[in-house]
């Protein structure tokens, strides 16, 4: 009798199999799929034909339409699949508790956490973050992981559960530009006034420069020198290395022609 | 133009962009989609291929110079008053203008009032550092002349770490000087030097002519045409074979025009006269030659004294492999209004830019003129775009 009624229990828990429209299934996945490969292709085509204004609005825009298209292609399945009742929906949630919880852990956890960062956006496509030790932009946004270049053109997946024990650093948080540093080491022994104010009309003369954001030079002591740092920005964040390496070369020069000495060959003449 | 036409220079910040109009934009990325889908079988009149280029005694005579129109008239109309008050609340006027001002509205208006000009250095001397600016500053607004003139404030600066000296003294100089000075400055250079050196501090707010919208380009330009001597010339659009200048009710006042070329125009030229100025007389075209083309035009322009067909001009396509490059190469012309080879290397951050001005030159953006390099004022509205798509800091008028 208890075996029976399981059968019939466990029946229900699905559709009867010629009611399942499996060619519906087939089309929902397939469509999914394809919307979801054509926003991955199509965007960030797009994303660099567009005014550079628009260009991260249409990066940032591929992980949510896929969010959509999966929580769409579910919902629609589902139903044709499983009969839906309360009970089902217990039966169902303790199995995939079970599973999860000795087979999927960390896959789970990082859908989750990918799920959770697209509404926290600690990074979004075009973002250029650091996570551990490693600096790139965010190229894509995936389900499991992010998929960033970094500098080196080296291509590094991360998962998303990472963003549970780690910080995030987020050069530009969705902005245009970013922050840029130029360092230099001198020798104590120079006007500081002066080369303060010739590394700040090198930045403010670079072709680089976005006008709408401040230029700031901070100097220290250091027991090695005096350690200066240009702060700036560029106004494409895409030129980042372009425009500290122009603040460094003309940097050099400006620091030269006000009597500087850079403080990094000294220093390793010292350790020979 | 008539006196009751001339309209009061505004302060920067209140300058309004004629709209293009909706259905023109509609067009123009059709007629690409179509061109990319190598389906370009629209129904023109006629090819632009088909048409002779004018000659330049003929656009002289339908589009005489100066490229700036009315805008030097209303500049005197603006100042009169400021220049015949003994004591004004304030001594310094500012006259931001757009760029590619070849013709010079501050100097021809400096020159024709019998004011005094302030020259600036040369190139050579804005990189040396010279202190003694300041002395020779102090000299010339010591003179005699009522009236100082400084036309183009681009030229006292050179984008470099050495180039700024003279602009920061010249600007001590101005501050506390008691003696009308009337100081212009191109648009792009204004961005600049309010960046660089706090321009914005010491001058006053910036005032600039009104926009040239569709009716006031309409009657400036068909003002000249009909000054020329000699038999009527009607302006048809080689497309659709409408005159450009015909209202729907053959009035001029507030009436819709029958095409919308002027519209376009004044849309595309940002409402700055000399720029549509280069792009009207670029877009005029003579009949052709041979008979089998002529004899359908002679049907439709039966009732023209004479008529010059009006194209549309080309799109400027920058080289595609050095875009970057070439955009910080315009940039830096604008900047400056004109630049040598060896000073754009000093404004660049880098030096391999020589076959990249050669590619701009070839594709009509820039032209090379006594060795200096200018931006030409047709290609103006294409280099504004191209570097307002790239996000490049802007000009704001």
């Amino acid at each position: 009798m208890d075996a029976t009624e399981g059968t019939q229990k466990a029946a229900k828990l699905l559709n009867d199999l010629q009611d399942i429209n499996f060619t519906e299934i087939v089309i929902v996945i397939v469509g999914a799929w394809l919307v979801t490969l054509a926003a991955n292709k199509l965007f960030p085509i797009l994303a660099e034909k567009v005014p550079s204004k628009l260009r991260l609005y249409f990066l940032g825009a591929v992980p949510i339409i896929r969010v959509l298209v999966l929580v769409i292609a579910i919902s629609w399945t589902i139903p044709i699949v499983f009969n839906i009742t309360f009970q089902n929906f217990l039966i169902i949630s303790g199995a995939a508790s079970v599973a999860i919880g000795f087979a999927l852990k960390d896959y789970a956890s990082s859908l989750i956490a990918g799920f959770v960062a697209i509404f926290e956006r600690p990074y979004r496509p075009g973002d250029w973050v650091q996570i551990q030790d490693d600096y790139g932009e965010v190229m894509s946004v995936g389900m499991r992981a992010i998929r960033i270049r970094t500098a080196e053109d080296n291509t590094i997946s991360v998962p998303h559960d990472l963003i549970w024990n780690n910080n995030i650093s987020n050069s530009n948080d969705g902005a245009r530009t970013l922050m840029c540093i130029a360092d230099f080491y001198l020798l104590p022994d120079h006007d500081a006034e002066q080369v303060r104010s010739a590394l700040r009309d090198v930045a403010l003369t670079s072709s680089y420069l976005e006008y709408e954001k401040p230029v700031h030079v901070m100097l220290n002591e250091t027991p090695f020198g005096t350690h200066y740092r240009v702060k700036a920005y560029p106004f494409d964040l895409r030129d980042q290395f372009s425009f500290i390496s122009d603040l460094t070369v003309r940097g050099k020069r400006a620091i030269a022609a006000h009597g500087g000495r850079e403080a990094s060959a000294v220093v390793s003449a010292s350790t020979d | 133009m008539a006196n009751s036409e001339l309209r009061a220079f505004k302060p920067i910040g209140d300058y309004a962009l004629p709209p293009m109009p909706t259905e023109q934009t509609a067009k123009r990325w059709w007629r690409k989609l179509r061109h990319a889908l190598g389906s370009d079988v629209e129904r023109i009149i006629i090819g632009a291929g088909a048409l002779k280029c004018s000659e330049v005694e003929q656009l002289d005579a339908v589009a005489p110079s100066p490229a700036f129109g009315p805008v030097q008239d209303e500049l005197q109309s603006t100042l009169q008053d400021w220049l015949a008050d003994e004591a004004p609340s304030g001594w310094l006027k500012l006259v931001v203008l757009p760029p590619c001002d070849d013709a010079g509205v501050l100097e021809n208006w400096a020159t024709e009032q019998g004011h005094s000009t302030l020259e600036a250095p040369s190139r050579a001397d804005l990189l040396s550092g010279d202190k003694k600016i300041s002395l020779e500053l102090a000299e010339a607004f010591s003179g005699e002349s009522r009236v100082l003139v400084i036309p183009r404030l681009e030229r006292w600066f050179i984008r470099h770490r050495d180039g700024l000296t003279h602009l920061r003294a010249l600007l001590d100089a101005l501050d506390g000087l008691e003696q009308h000075c009337v100081i212009g400055c191109n648009s792009w250079a204004w961005a600049f030097v309010q960046k660089a050196v706090g321009a914005e501090r010491i001058l006053p707010t910036g005032m600039t002519f009104q926009s040239f919208d569709e009716p006031r380009l309409r009657r400036w330009l068909a003002g000249l045409a009909s000054a020329a001597s000699g038999t009527p010339v009607t302006f048809r659009h080689s497309r659709t074979g409408q005159d450009v200048f015909k209202t729907v009710d053959d009035s001029d006042e507030g009436a819709e025009p029958i095409s919308n070329y002027m519209k376009s125009l004044a849309a595309e030229s940002y409402g700055i006269p000399w720029v549509a100025w280069h792009v009207w007389r670029q877009s005029l075209r003579d009949a052709p030659g041979d008979d089998e083309n002529r004899e359908s035009l002679d049907e439709l322009a039966v009732n023209d004294g004479e008529t010059l067909w009006v194209v549309e001009p080309d799109e400027l396509i920058l080289p595609e492999t050095q875009e970057g490059m070439a955009l910080l190469i315009l940039h830096a012309i604008l900047i400056h209004g004109e630049l040598t080879i060896s000073e754009l290397a000093r404004v660049l951050p880098s030096a391999d830019h020589m076959n990249v001005v050669a590619a701009l030159s070839t594709r009509g953006f820039v032209t090379r003129r006594d060795g200096r390099i200018r931006c030409v004022p047709a290609a103006y509205p294409a280099i504004r775009r191209a570097l307002s798509n790239a996000g490049f800091p802007s000009d704001r008028l």
